[in-house]
């Protein structure tokens, strides 16, 4: 599922990769912006965070030309009093007013939304996202917008409006298996409607490729359902089973009562002036001892 | 303390430019990691603008004397540049302050910056090096009363300020904080979350699970981010001694196996 929506086969408005500090999520971004530089003309990185310039010196490694650069966070609430931007900047006329003209096609990539989300309200970092995706602020088609977030700086309100908003979500956990370094859970709205969610684990290659995408089954459904359930006879101090043999011995019991010739004649010589019962089962009758209630329809 | 050095994987000629180094500590005391840094720095010539918000000039005066640094010549010889936040933020706990005074030029965390800018500056042209900052504690700025947002700002500005188009070379940024009893304290948790997410390198200094004990002190994590690379993570124990700290694998101190 991520290798298709990394590689734009599967198509996802707005993506938004939540990590943590136990599970990083830069390297997923890069591999976006590295795939989003082959399928469109323009790529828009937007770097809020410190981090951000290890983000913009993998690029600079790999050479890739078609993405542009914009350093927000060194200036970020505008203490140095410099021209650059911040948080105060509107991104979209910012980006507007830097797009090559006639571009057709471009992608805007944020590392990371974090400090817009702690120093705005959630609600405008919820707009600003849904209008770099969907209007037309930008005038030309918007293909993808794909952000980072750190999950554990936020509380829930914020990270569920944010996901609202999203299509596509990637939340990075540590890993479990042994043969991948990356897993992450990803919850993908498709235009139909449908929505996916998914645990995967996969790799990253030195180029930022997705590879070797596999779905990690959650531990519970792994396990055979009963192997942990005891069997509730095994330690009992009397027996409930039977073998073939005692089976054999109880078939050849006569019960009381029973219609049988040997038994009626010799009961019959023995008493004068008394009644006796005999049970002779009919045609209707089951006479099956192993479940008396067979022919009950409940 | 050349012990720490090979827990930290620092060389012992290590400039660590461009690094961003976060040192936190819980329920036992990391502080020998903030002397550790401040000897070393000052040890190999580098510039040191030391940010103290916790302790007076005379109590790091006195530590560093004792692993063989002399602060007094090192301001002497312009290579430390001694900040002493307990007077900058001492009217703030005193609540002194004369309403008629721009506050936000004095106290605030950008006159803050700013007033540690001048001084990483100062430092960077008399010495022709990138300098290291090393801020002691950031907890101190949450207990006066500061945002945690701040803060996260206010180390953001400083990462980037070492980073600074200025100087090839870049500097260093060392913090400190201490996040309280196992995480208890939310806003400090917080805070150390959004700086770890700034830095290369992160360095957890925890007590032990099972309580105190006289000849383990506590367990030390160090974990360095990278892209790319499998994130390392090694923890190890250790012991303060007088003027060292010794190290051991999980469950194999001395007093342990002896």
């Amino acid at each position: 599922m991520i290798g298709d929506i990394v590689s734009g086969s599967e198509n996802s408005k707005i993506v938004l990769i939540e990590d943590s500090i136990d599970a990083n999520g830069r390297n997923v971004l890069l591999s976006y912006i590295v795939s989003l530089s082959k399928i469109t003309e323009e790529v828009h990185l937007l770097l809020f965070d410190v981090r951000g310039q290890d983000t913009q010196e993998a690029l600079k490694s790999l050479g890739i030309q078609n993405v542009k650069v914009h350093r927000a966070s060194t200036d970020l609430l505008q203490w140095d009093r410099s021209q650059g931007i911040g948080l105060h900047t509107d991104i979209k006329a910012y980006i507007r007013e830097r797009l090559s003209p006639g571009t057709k096609s471009v992608a805007v990539v944020i590392d990371s939304l974090s400090p817009l989300l702690t120093h705005t309200s959630p609600s405008f970092t919820c707009k600003t996202l849904h209008e770099l995706a969907y209007s037309e602020a930008l005038r030309s088609q918007v293909q993808q917008v794909v952000t980072l977030l750190h999950g554990d700086l936020h509380d829930d309100n914020s990270l569920s409006l944010t996901h609202h908003t999203c299509t596509t979500v990637h939340k990075m956990v540590p890993i479990t298996t042994p043969y991948a370094m990356f897993c992450c859970n990803t919850i993908h709205k498709k235009v139909s409607g449908k929505v996916v969610k998914i645990r995967e684990s996969f790799n990253i290659t030195e180029e930022y490729q997705v590879t070797e995408v596999a779905e990690v089954k959650q531990m519970s459904q792994n396990l055979p359902a009963d192997q942990n359930q005891l069997d509730p006879t095994a330690n009992l101090t009397f027996n409930l089973s039977l073998s073939d043999k005692e089976k054999e011995a109880r078939s050849q019991v006569i019960l009381p009562y029973t219609y049988n010739k040997e038994r009626q004649e010799c009961v019959l010589a023995k008493s004068v002036g008394e009644g006796k019962i005999f049970y002779q089962p009919d045609e209707a009758d089951d006479f099956d001892e192993e479940d008396p209630d067979d022919d009950l329809d409940i | 303390m050349e012990d720490v050095n090979n827990v930290l994987d620092i060389a012992k000629d290590d400039n660590l430019y461009g690094e961003v180094i976060t040192l936190a500590d819980s329920t036992a005391d990391g502080t020998f990691l903030i002397h550790h840094f401040l000897s070393f720095f000052l040890g190999n010539n580098r510039p040191v603008c030391f940010v103290s918000l916790s302790q007076s000039f005379g109590h790091h005066k006195s530590v560093c004397q004792k692993l063989g640094v002399s602060l007094t010549q090192k301001i002497e010889s312009s290579h430390l540049n001694f900040f002493d936040g307990l007077k900058v933020f001492g009217n703030r706990f005193l609540d002194t302050q004369p309403e008629n005074v721009d506050i936000s030029n004095t106290t605030s965390l950008q006159g803050f910056y700013k007033a540690i800018k001048t001084n990483y500056e100062d430092l960077q042209d008399k010495n022709k090096a990138p300098p290291v900052v090393i801020v002691d504690s950031l907890d101190v700025l949450l207990n006066i009363g500061y945002q945690v947002k701040e803060i996260s700002a206010f180390v953001q500005y400083l990462c980037h300020l070492i980073s600074g188009p200025g100087c090839d070379a870049r500097g260093t940024l060392i913090t400190f904080l201490s996040i309280g009893e196992n995480g208890l304290d939310e806003e400090a948790s917080l805070l150390w979350r959004s700086v770890v997410h700034m830095s290369n390198m992160d360095v957890l200094v925890s007590g032990l699970e099972s309580g105190y004990c006289k000849d383990v002190h506590g367990k030390i994590e160090v974990k360095r981010r990278n892209l790319l690379k499998k994130n390392s993570q090694k923890t190890m124990q250790f012991k303060v001694n007088d003027k060292s700290v010794n190290f051991f694998a999980s469950g194999m101190s001395r007093a342990v196996l002896g």
